[in-house]
């Protein structure tokens, strides 16, 4: 198959958009090895001559970011986890079940997605620090294990399977719980992945809610492990970069190894092969 | 035998050490890692000295400090004793506890500090705050680019026309483009010039009634740094040294031979690959000598729960033994208790002397309730246009005078 000059045009749009995109990374990868005199050079050089590859020892000494890096993972994928249940059994009663007020029942909860966050901030933050949960996990986990998005975005996916093939199952016999774990879960793969994929980054990335919640350096989350580096006039912005660097390898691996679960669960499941 | 002795010594131990662990106060703070070692120093040295305290570090970046501080005071929480700048913003939310009563009842040396910087930890005649340091700029000079042009360095008779001079022979150029600024300065140094010239901002910096920024000195001390950027081209205009990563940055890399900023820098330098130093501002044309005060302080949370242990705490956290360790400390602070002589001589940062004399001609610039909103509407955009060449300081200040004095009579 040739190629056409449609395609070259793509090719080349699309790379620059590949290069646009990478240059930061490039950058942050790149000022991560400079010696801290070389950061600002004027005219601006990529690579440095003399690599501090000891960047990467010394940001774990300077601040506790291997226990930041083990909290942020901790709370991330117990976040994640937590979400995909919730909001899948939320999405499948608000999509699959009938009652009354259902329709207006959804409504509200879906306003909850207009309350930006930051009005919640202070008496969440009350609520947490009553229950006597500042410097847990708990504290820093449990308000993010319910959301009006993730339940939204599964429910438009559920309603898209046919009542038909839930009612067979409720007429061969099986519960809501069968349903829901045999038939409905497993359709729900691709949905399942897309939202474990934006719970984990948006989680991962999380800054406000870690900061105001954690007093003791033992339980800070990496991003606000990684901003104690900029201080008010100074900033070691090559350990910054170490950090950033290596805070980026979770949410990369989730989103290669996420991406392949996506892709597998758009092929798979009851309607594969029809 | 041995065994049953052991389990008699750690019941014992068990008896004892909730005894001891009486009170516990927390103690909230920001810094970057070269910044924490005195915070820690002091923490440890107290609690050896007083076993029966326990003290809880919250630490948190500089960038989100205020948030959390913030947040944990709405909620009626809040470390016991905590580190802060603008102190009237809170003492006016009623979050601080006055000290007033306490240094009196107490006797603490308050008379020790500089007392432009008491001012500015200060919110309606009342103390709310122990200043830590002052943060008085300097002007650090690159020595290979003096000596290259053949400029004698910087000293202490040095005034306005001198600086200008030699920031002139400093810049160089190279096919229409500047490649070295003579001088950098900083966004938010101008009352420093104006006080310089013998001018003021506000008839009072804390209460203030009259704008007299509209003033013939003022106003000159305006165009003097509007002039150094657009007549003479020998500073880079603000935003500019902003994109160029910050006028430390223009120094480290040799794009500016001189900058006027803070003590901070001598550790931001250290490592540059050319000869510098640091000498006293230069006087205004008259000889007068101003500098800006302010840096960070200490407060006691208004909600404590452990007031007395609160402020045993910050006796010695502010006191001559803690301002001295701050002072010692390798990313030393200019200390603000410039009266105790344990404190001065503790302060061995390069150039010490100079940053003391700085300190010591510290001038409180405006801080009131409503100066952000009269800067940010009036005084900001008038600058703005001097810095940007697009008006000269008489008619841009000029023309927001009567505004400003008629919010000022609201």
């Amino acid at each position: 198959m040739g190629k056409t000059a449609t395609d070259w045009v793509l090719f080349v749009v699309l790379l620059i958009g590949a290069l646009l995109m990478s240059g930061p990374f490039v950058w942050m990868i790149a000022t991560s090895f400079k010696p801290a005199a070389d950061v600002f050079q004027f005219p601006p050089t990529l690579f440095t001559a003399d690599p501090q590859v000891e960047n990467y020892v010394r940001i774990f000494s300077t601040i506790p970011f291997g226990r930041a890096m083990a909290n942020s993972l901790v709370v991330s994928v117990l976040v994640t986890l937590l979400q995909l249940i919730t909001c899948s059994m939320a999405a499948y009663a608000f999509a699959c079940l009938r009652f009354r007020g259902r329709e207006v029942l959804f409504l509200i909860y879906l306003a909850a997605l207009m309350v930006p966050s930051q009005v919640t901030l202070i008496p969440n933050f009350i609520l947490i620090k009553s229950l006597g949960w500042i410097d847990t996990y708990q504290g820093l986990i449990l308000p993010y294990a319910f959301s009006s998005f993730g339940t939204f975005l599964l429910r438009q996916y559920l309603k898209s399977i046919p009542a038909e093939l839930l009612e067979a199952a409720r007429i061969d016999g099986a519960s809501h719980a069968q349903i829901y774990l045999t038939i409905v879960l497993p359709l729900a793969k691709p949905a399942l992945g897309a939202l474990a994929i934006f719970t984990f980054v948006a989680q991962w990335n999380n800054f406000l809610w870690p900061l105001i919640t954690t007093t003791k350096p033992d339980m800070q989350v990496a991003i606000v492990a990684l901003a104690t580096l900029q201080g008010q006039y100074n900033t070691d912005w090559p350990l910054l970069m170490t950090g950033s660097v290596i805070a980026i390898v979770p949410v990369l691996l989730v989103f290669v190894f996420g991406n392949r679960a996506f892709i597998a669960g758009l092929t798979t499941g009851a309607f594969g092969g029809r | 035998m041995t065994k049953k002795w052991l389990a008699y010594a750690v019941a014992a131990l068990g008896l004892v050490s909730p005894a001891l662990a009486q009170s516990t106060i927390s103690f909230g703070y920001w810094g970057d890692p070269p910044e924490l070692p005195p915070f820690e120093e002091i923490v440890s040295k107290y609690q050896a000295a007083h076993p029966d305290v326990k003290i809880e570090i919250q630490h948190a970046p500089w960038s989100g400090y205020f948030t959390r501080l913030d947040s944990q005071l709405a909620a009626g929480a809040g470390p016991d004793v905590f580190f802060i700048t603008n102190v009237p913003s809170y003492a006016s939310r009623g979050a601080l506890a006055p000290l007033d009563d306490l240094i009196k009842a107490s006797n603490f040396p308050i008379d020790q500090y500089v007392p432009s910087s008491l001012l500015t930890h200060s919110f309606e005649g009342k103390l709310y705050s122990i200043p830590r340091d002052s943060a008085p700029s300097a002007l650090y000079y690159n020595s290979d680019a003096f000596d290259a042009v053949g400029v004698a360095y910087p000293n202490a008779d040095w005034k306005w026309a001198d600086l200008r001079d030699a920031a002139i022979k400093l810049t160089t150029t190279e096919g229409g483009r500047i490649t070295r600024y003579g001088l950098a300065l900083e966004s938010n140094d101008w009352a420093t010039w104006v006080q310089q010239n013998g001018g003021k901002v506000f008839d009072d910096p804390l209460k203030p009634t009259t704008f007299l920024l509209a003033e013939p000195a003022a106003v000159e001390a305006i165009q003097y740094i509007g002039d150094l950027i657009n007549k003479d081209k020998v500073t880079p205009n603000f935003l500019e040294a902003e994109q160029a990563g910050g006028t430390a940055q223009l120094f480290s890399s040799g794009q500016a031979a001189m900058v006027i900023t803070n003590p901070s820098r001598l550790g931001t330098f250290a490592d540059v690959p050319f000869k510098w130093a640091v000498a006293n501002l230069p006087g205004g044309p008259t000889g007068i000598h101003s500098n800006r005060t302010g840096g960070a302080g200490f407060a006691i949370n208004a909600n404590s729960k452990n007031p007395e242990a609160a402020w045993a705490f910050l006796q010695y956290l502010a006191g001559p033994e803690g301002q001295s360790i701050f002072a010692g400390a390798k990313a030393a602070a200019v200390p603000a208790m410039t009266g105790n002589e344990t404190v001065r001589a503790a302060f061995k940062a390069p150039f010490g002397d100079v940053f003391l004399k700085e300190a010591d001609v510290g001038e409180q610039f405006p801080q009131f309730p409503r100066f952000v909103d009269l800067s940010n509407l009036y005084i900001q955009p008038a600058l703005d246009l001097v810095w940007n060449g697009e008006s000269t300081a008489a008619d841009a200040i000029g023309g927001i005078k009567d505004k400003v004095n008629a919010e000022l009579a609201k």
